[in-house]
């Protein structure tokens, strides 16, 4: 990796993660302005929905990059923002507070619809490049 | 009348919100003023070091195609372990650590680990026909992942709890 690309991927991890505390915040707020403090706040929507549409992006950019698409913007686009954007750590604390509040149907349901949705739009990302 | 009452239960939603947020410290939990610039920098900064750390890993430990990404699931779990423990030290902190948090959990954990990127693989290996593998990947992820924060988070309050009554 050429000096530029780290930058890019440094770069592009900072952009994500920005985006993805502004929208958790965001979502967060909306999902109780609109539900209440319901399921909806006990429960992490807006990282479910930033793993989701992430693997979406990065499953796109896969497939598009297996037609061609130059290593700076793979670093920064892909590793960089993609990555930084979505987050394995914030996910797996969720789960675990959710279960250690008793709530443990929403700890499943935490688990089976970040993998699932994940997959799916990940894999709905690789099938759109390849159109 | 409808505008009226949206805002009246808004009000009711952040009051009762306030007594909600300490029993789940979640680290995307709602901060009374919203996220501030510096709060925002300081995410900025993190994820700019955790970018480059999990880049850094993963050409250590190349995957190649049809393989199991150990790498992935080395980065992800690490990063698990370590934003337990973060999150058992942050609430620790004199005047309850907010940039801090901002800086090691959303910026440098969230940065580091990676949902994207664990999703694209287990597709790719069951596009190749590794279903075996990709289930491996998936479950082993899972597990270690709740594992590693579960370890972290728990370790580190019972150091603090016997500190605390020693």
């Amino acid at each position: 990796m050429t000096a530029t690309a780290w930058l890019l991927v440094s770069l592009g991890t900072a952009l994500g993660a920005v985006a993805r505390a502004v929208l958790d915040q965001w979502l967060r707020k909306e999902t109780i302005r609109r539900y209440g403090l319901g399921v909806g706040s006990r429960f992490p929507v807006g990282i479910l929905a930033i793993n989701v549409s992430g693997s979406f992006a990065l499953g796109l950019l896969t497939g598009v990059a297996s037609h061609g698409l130059g290593p700076l913007v793979i670093a920064f686009a892909a590793t960089g923002i993609c990555g930084g954007f979505t987050t394995f750590s914030t996910w797996a604390f969720d789960t675990l507070i959710l279960a250690r509040d008793g709530e443990r149907a929403l700890a499943v349901a935490n688990v089976g619809l970040s993998v699932g949705g994940g997959m799916l739009a990940a894999a709905a990302g690789l099938g759109l490049a390849l159109l | 009348m409808g505008r009226r009452r949206r805002r009246c239960c808004a009000l009711v939603s952040e009051r009762r919100y306030g007594s909600v947020v300490p029993s789940s410290p979640q680290p995307g939990a709602l901060q009374p003023g919203g996220l501030q610039p510096g709060a925002l920098l300081a995410v900025a900064l993190g994820g700019a070091a955790g970018g480059p750390a999990r880049a850094g890993l993963s050409l250590a430990f190349p995957t190649h195609p049809g393989q199991f990404p150990w790498a992935i699931l080395l980065i992800n779990v690490l990063g698990a372990l370590l934003i337990g423990v973060l999150l058992a030290i942050v609430p620790l902190i004199p005047g309850g650590g907010s940039r801090f948090r901002a800086l090691t959990v959303t910026g440098f954990c969230g940065g580091f680990t990676t949902w994207s990127t664990f999703m694209v693989g287990a597709d790719q290996l069951v596009a190749r026909g590794h279903v075996l593998t990709a289930l491996g990947y998936l479950a082993a992820s899972v597990v270690a992942g709740l594992g590693a924060v579960t370890l972290g988070w728990t370790g580190i309050q019972k150091l603090t709890t016997r500190g605390a009554a020693a």
